[in-house]
C-alpha cells in the first residue's frame, strides 16, 4: 500500500476538473471543445451507471435508452415548441418523466422475481425501443435523427465579449471571443458538475449505504428490515433520471440527436467499459474511465494510426493475423481483454489500484 | 408474544418442519435443541420469513405474520442471527452495525442526510460494538475479521436491531472457550429486559441449564418435548432423541 | 412449493390440468390470433371503426368470410416462416437455458457461438462451391451438413475454451458472470473481424433450397421446411437424451438440485462442461441455419439475436428445454405475424408476449419449482 497512490488519484481528478473548467481557454479549436463537452456528458452518464452497477450491483443494458429519452425530449420539444429556453426545460422534464416511468415499470417487472432477469429484460426493451425509434421516422427522424435550433444565446452566433491577446514571459495567449458556444459549454459543464456532486452526496447518504449493503448481501439486508425490491427499484429510477439529464445536456450541445449517438449498443458497451475499467462503486472511477475512453476514441487513431502499421518490421507485417490484431480499428479487442482482466483482478479498477485497496 | 400454530414446511417430499405449535413468551429464554437435521434452522427460517410455510400460522403479538415479507417481519420486531455467518463483507465492521441501527431508527427524511453525520446512529452503533468487544476492529472490513469475530459481528448486527424477538442460531459454535462466555452473558443480559423474548439454538447442556427458562426439543421436524430444562432433560424422549447425538457431536 | 389448494396430488383438478397444458396450447393460440389479426386487417373499409363493425355483426362476419380466402395462403406461409424462425431460435437458446439450469451461469456471450458458427459455415461452403451451385438436392444437403458439422465442432471447441477461460473463474456471482461474458462477447466479435475481415459477407443459399413448393396456393419455402425439420430433430434428440440416457438423468437431476447430485458422488463438473460444449455447438448450428436463411453474416449477428434468445428463455422458464422450445415457437410466430400486420411493432410484440407470460407466471412458463430459496 503506497501512500503516493491516493495523492496521485486526487491530482488526476483535480487536473480533470481544471482542464474541463478552463477548456475553452486552455485548448484551441472547436474539436477540443467538443471533446470536453462530450467528456462532461459521458462522466455523468457513466457515473449514473455506476450507481446501478457499482453501488447496487445491478446490470442494466438500457442505460443508453434513458440517455436517449432525455436527448429526444429536448430535440422534440425544440422542434415543436420553437427555439427557446422553455423548450429545453420542457423537453428535459418530459424526457426525465418518461425515463422515470419506464424505469419503474421495468424494475417492477424484472426485479420482482429474479435480479438476473433485469439484465436480459433491459437488453430486450432497449433493443425494441431502438428499433422503434429508427422506424417511427415521422416522429423521430428515423436513422437520420433530428436537427433543431437551440436559443441563439447558446450558439456561436452570439458574442458576449472578448478576452484580448497577451503574453507574459513564455506564456502567450491568442485572445478569445466569448461566444454563445462557450456559454453553452459552461451550461453543460455546470450541470454536469452539479449532477456529479448530487451523486456523490447520494452515495454517502444512508440510502446509498443501504444500496451497498444490498449489493454485498441482499438476504441479510432484507433480514435487517430493508425492503430490497424497493431500494433496487428506487436506484433504478434515480439512475435513469440522471441518465436522461445527461442526454438532455448532450442534445443541447450537439443540436442533433440520432439513434447512433444516443441509443446504440456500442455506446452502452462504452459506458460499461468506462465504469469497469475506471473502477466500479467509486464514482471517481467513472470519471477516469470516461476520460480514458473519450480521449482514446478521439485521438488514438491519429496517434497510432497508420504509422504504427507502417513501422512494423516486414517479417511481422507479412504474418497473416498479427498486423490485423494491432490495427487501431481493433482496439476494442484490447479493451475487451482489459475489461475481463479488470473484472477478475482489479474489481475496483484504476481508482482501486490508486487507492491501494482491492475492494 | 410469538406463537406458531401447526407450522409445517415440505421440501419436495421431505417434511423439514412438521406441525410445530409453540408459544414463546415475553421475558423468557427458550432453548431449542435437537439432533442435526431436526429442523431447528428451518424453524427459524420460517419464523423470520426466509422460507415460506406450506401450512400453519405464525403470530407476533396477536398479528398474523405468516404471509409477510422478511423485511416486513424484521420491521415488526423479528430479529434473526445466522448459523452461517451472514454479513456485508466489503463494508467496515462499524458500517455493518450502523446499517442495523439505521434500519431500526428509519424515518423517511433521514435517508438523504449524510450517513456519517448522524451522531445518534453512530453512538448506538459504537455502544453495541463495545458490548461485543469489537470496538478495536471497527474500521476493518467485515471480510477481514477472524471467523470468531465474524460470528460476534453477526450477533452485534442482531443486537443493534433491538428486536422484540431475538433468534440465535448456535451463537457460540466455532468460538474459543474464552470468547463464548462473553456472548452468553450478552444473551443473559437480554433476559433482564421483560419486553423481549429469546430463542436460542444450542447444543451444550451446561449452557442450556444456565441460560434457558424453557427447552423445546425438535426431532424430525416435530416438537417431541417442551418444558423446564430440568423436566425435559430427564424425559425419556430426550434421552433417546438427543443425548446420544450430543455425544456423537463431541 | 406452491400451495394451490389441491388436496390430493394424484388427481389434479381441472384447473391445474389446464394450467399444465397451457404452455402447449399457447402455440396454436398465437397462430390463431395471428390469423385473426390478418383477417381484421384485410377486411375492406378503412373508414369504418371497429365499434361500427361490432354494431353490425352480420356485416362483420360477411367481410371476414370474404377476406379469409385471400388471407389463408399468406397465413400458411407466415406460419411456416414463424415456425422456422422459432426452430432456429430454439437451437440458439437451448444451450443457454440448460447451462443456466445446470450451472446457474448466465452467459451473455452465447451469441458469439452463433456468429462463429455462421462464419465457419461460410468458409466451408465457399470451399465446396461446386456442391452448392449444383441443383442436386442431395449434394446441397451434403454441403450444408458438412458446413454444419465443422461449424458445430469449431463452436464447441470455442465453447470449451470460453468455459475454461471466461466463465469458470467468475464463480457463482451473477454480476461477475454477466460482466465477463459480455467482455468475452466483445473479444470474440473482434477476433471474428480479425480473421474474416470487418465487412459483412453475403452468401447464396444452395441452388435447390432457393425455391418454394406451392401448397393450397401458399408458397412454402424449401429452406424453411429444412429449418423446421432440423429444429424438430434436435428437440427430439435432446428430449430422448435427457429422458433415457445416464447423462440425461444426471443433467435432469442436476437442474433440480446440483448439490444433491454431487452429494451422490457424480462429478457434476464434467457434465457441466459437456453441456456447455453441446450448448455452444447447438448455437453454432443455429448460426449456420440463420446465416443461410438471411444469406448474410455479420460479427454482431449473434449479439443481435440474443435479444430474441433472452426473451425466449425467460418466457420458457430458465432451465427448461421444453419451455424454451415452446417459447421459441411462440416468439417466431409472433414476430412473423406482426411483421406482416404492422412491421414496426415486430420486436415490441415479442416483448408484449413476455410481459403477458410474466404476469401469468412470474418465473416463466416452465420454470423449475423447488423449495430452495434462490
Ligand atoms: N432450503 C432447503 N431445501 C431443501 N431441504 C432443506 C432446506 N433447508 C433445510 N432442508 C432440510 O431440512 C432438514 C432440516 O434442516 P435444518 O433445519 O438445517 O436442521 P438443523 O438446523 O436442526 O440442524 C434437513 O434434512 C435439511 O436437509
Ligand atoms: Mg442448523
Amino acid at each position: 500500500m503506497t501512500r503516493a497512490g491516493p495523492v496521485l488519484l486526487r491530482l488526476i481528478l483535480l487536473a480533470v476538473l481544471v482542464a474541463l473548467a478552463f477548456a475553452p481557454v486552455l485548448f484551441e479549436g472547436s474539436r477540443a471543445l467538443d471533446t470536453a463537452a462530450r467528456l462532461c456528458v459521458m462522466i455523468v452518464l457513466a457515473a449514473s451507471f455506476d450507481l446501478l452497477l457499482g453501488y447496487a450491483g445491478i446490470v442494466s443494458f438500457a442505460h443508453t435508452m434513458f440517455f436517449g429519452m432525455g436527448a429526444y425530449g429536448v430535440a422534440l420539444a425544440s422542434l415543436h415548441m420553437g427555439r427557446g429556453p422553455e423548450a429545453l426545460l420542457a423537453g428535459t422534464a418530459a424526457g426525465a418523466a418518461a425515463a422515470a416511468v419506464l424505469a419503474l415499470v421495468i424494475g417492477l417487472f424484472s426485479l420482482r422475481v429474479r435480479a438476473i432477469f433485469f439484465a436480459m429484460i433491459t437488453l430486450a426493451v432497449a433493443s425494441a425501443v431502438a428499433v422503434l425509434v429508427s422506424q417511427l421516422s415521422t416522429l423521430t427522424g428515423g436513422e437520420d435523427g433530428l436537427t433543431y435550433r437551440i436559443p441563439r444565446a447558446l450558439t456561436a452566433a452570439e458574442t458576449y465579449g472578448t478576452i484580448p491577446a497577451f503574453a507574459v514571459g513564455p506564456i502567450a495567449f491568442d485572445g478569445l471571443r466569448i461566444s454563445g458556444k462557450i456559454a453553452n459549454y459552461y451550461l453543460v459543464f455546470g450541470c454536469a458538475l452539479a449532477l456529479f456532486l448530487v451523486m456523490l452526496r447520494l452515495v454517502a447518504s444512508p440510502f446509498g449505504r443501504v444500496l451497498q449493503a444490498i449489493r454485498e448481501n441482499d438476504h441479510r439486508a432484507e433480514a435487517v428490515g430493508y425492503s430490497v425490491l424497493r431500494y433496487r427499484i428506487g436506484i433504478t429510477v434515480i439512475s435513469a433520471v440522471i441518465a436522461s439529464f445527461a442526454g438532455a445536456l448532450y442534445a443541447i450541445w450537439l443540436r442533433y440527436v440520432g439513434p447512433d449517438v444516443t441509443l446504440s449498443f456500442d455506446l452502452m458497451i462504452d459506458i460499461l467499459l468506462m465504469v469497469v475499467i475506471g473502477g466500479m462503486g467509486t464514482l471517481y472511477g467513472a470519471v477516469i474511465g470516461a476520460v480514458l475512453l473519450v480521449l482514446a476514441q478521439t485521438y488514438l487513431r491519429e496517434l497510432m494510426g497508420p504509422n504504427l502499421l507502417e513501422s512494423l518490421p516486414p517479417a511481422i507485417a507479412d504474418l497473416p493475423v498479427l498486423p490485423e490484431l494491432l490495427n487501431p480499428d481493433r482496439w476494442l479487442l484490447w479493451l475487451g481483454v482489459l475489461f475481463v482482466l479488470s473484472v477478475y483482478f482489479f474489481p475496483a479498477g484504476v481508482v482501486g489500484r490508486l487507492r491501494g485497496r482491492r475492494a | 408474544m410469538l406463537r406458531t400454530l401447526d407450522l409445517a414446511v415440505r421440501f419436495g417430499g421431505h417434511r423439514a418442519v412438521d406441525g410445530v405449535s409453540c408459544h414463546f413468551r415475553q421475558g423468557e429464554v427458550t432453548a431449542i435443541v435437537g439432533p442435526n437435521g431436526a429442523g431447528k434452522t428451518t424453524l427459524f427460517n420460517l419464523i423470520s420469513g426466509q422460507v415460506r410455510a406450506s401450512a400453519g400460522r405464525i403470530e407476533l403479538l396477536g398479528e398474523d405474520i405468516t404471509r409477510l415479507s422478511v423485511a416486513a417481519r424484521a420491521r415488526r420486531g423479528i430479529g434473526r442471527g445466522f448459523q452461517q455467518t451472514s454479513l456485508f463483507p466489503n463494508l467496515t465492521v462499524r458500517e455493518n452495525v450502523r446499517l442495523a441501527v439505521q434500519a431500526r431508527q428509519r424515518k423517511g427524511g433521514r435517508m438523504l442526510r449524510r450517513a456519517d453525520a448522524d451522531r445518534k446512529v453512530l453512538a448506538a452503533a459504537d455502544s453495541v460494538l463495545g458490548q461485543v468487544r469489537l470496538a478495536p476492529q471497527q474500521h476493518r472490513l467485515a471480510s477481514e475479521l477472524s471467523h470468531c469475530n465474524q460470528r460476534k459481528l453477526d450477533i452485534a448486527v442482531l443486537m443493534a436491531l433491538e428486536p422484540r424477538v431475538f433468534m440465535f442460531d448456535e451463537p457460540t459454535a466455532g468460538m474459543s472457550a474464552d470468547e463464548a462466555p462473553g456472548v452468553l452473558d450478552l444473551i443473559d443480559g437480554l433476559r433482564r429486559d421483560r419486553n423481549r423474548c429469546v430463542l436460542l439454538v444450542e447444543h451444550k447442556l451446561d449452557v442450556i441449564r444456565a441460560l434457558a427458562d424453557r427447552v423445546v426439543v425438535l426431532q424430525d421436524g416435530r416438537c417431541v418435548a417442551d418444558g423446564t430444562p430440568a423436566m425435559v432433560m430427564e424425559s425419556a424422549a430426550v434421552q433417546a432423541a438427543y443425548m446420544g447425538q450430543e455425544l456423537a457431536d463431541g | 412449493m406452491t400451495t394451490d389448494g389441491v388436496a390430493d396430488p394424484h388427481r389434479p383438478g381441472i384447473g391445474a390440468r389446464i394450467g399444465a397444458a397451457m404452455p402447449w396450447l399457447l402455440v396454436p393460440l398465437i397462430a390463431a390470433l395471428g390469423g385473426l389479426a390478418m383477417v381484421v386487417q384485410a377486411m375492406p373499409g378503412p373508414e369504418e371503426t371497429l365499434a361500427a363493425l361490432l354494431r353490425t355483426p352480420d356485416l362483420w362476419a360477411d367481410r371476414a368470410a370474404a377476406a379469409l380466402p385471400a388471407i389463408a395462403p399468406s397465413w400458411i406461409t407466415l406460419t411456416l416462416a414463424g415456425l422456422a424462425m422459432g426452430m432456429m431460435i430454439f437451437l440458439m437458446a437451448s444451450g443457454l437455458t440448460l447451462v443456466f439450469g445446470l450451472m446457474d451461469v448466465i452467459n451473455f456471450g452465447h451469441g458469439a457461438f452463433v456468429s462463429l458458427g455462421a462464419f465457419v459455415a461460410v468458409s466451408v461452403l465457399a470451399r465446396f462451391g461446386g456442391w452448392t451451385a449444383s441443383t442436386d438436392l442431395a449434394l446441397n444437403l451434403a454441403a450444408i451438413g458438412l458446413a454444419a458439422l465443422v461449424a458445430m465442432a469449431v463452436a464447441g471447441t470455442a465453447g470449451a475454451l470460453f468455459e475454461r477461460v471466461i466463465v469458470r473463474p467468475a464463480g457463482g456471482s451473477h454480476l461477475k458472470q454477466i460482466l465477463v461474458t459480455v467482455g468475452g462477447l466483445i473479444i470474440a466479435e473482434q477476433l471474428i473481424h480479425v480473421i474474416w475481415g470487418p465487412a459483412e459477407i453475403y452468401i447464396d443459399r444452395p441452388a435447390a433450397l432457393k425455391g418454394a413448393i406451392v401448397f393450397h396456393g401458399a408458397a412454402l419455402e424449401t429452406y424453411r421446411l429444412l429449418a423446421v425439420a432440423a429444429g424438430l430433430t434436435v428437440f427430439a434428440l435432446l428430449a430422448l437424451v435427457l429422458r433415457y440416457t445416464r447423462i440425461g438423468l444426471i443433467v435432469r437431476a442436476g437442474v433440480q438440485d446440483g448439490e444433491m447430485v454431487q452429494a451422490l458422488g457424480y462429478r457434476l463438473r464434467g457434465v457441466c462442461v459437456a453441456v456447455f460444449i453441446a450448448g455452444s455447438a447447438l448455437a453454432g448450428l443455429g448460426g449456420v441455419l440463420w446465416a443461410l436463411y438471411q444469406e448474410v453474416v455479420t460479427a454482431q449477428m449473434g449479439a443481435d439475436l440474443m435479444v430474441l434468445v433472452f426473451i425466449t428463455v425467460i418466457i420458457g422458464g430458465l432451465g427448461s428445454v421444453t419451455g424454451c422450445f415452446l417459447a421459441a415457437l411462440m416468439i417466431g410466430l409472433t414476430q412473423n405475424y406482426t411483421a406482416f400486420v404492422e412491421p414496426k411493432l415486430a420486436l415490441v410484440s415479442t416483448i408484449a408476449v413476455l410481459v403477458l407470460v410474466l404476469l401469468w407466471r412470474p418465473a416463466g412458463m416452465l420454470a423449475r419449482q423447488s423449495g430452495r430459496m434462490s
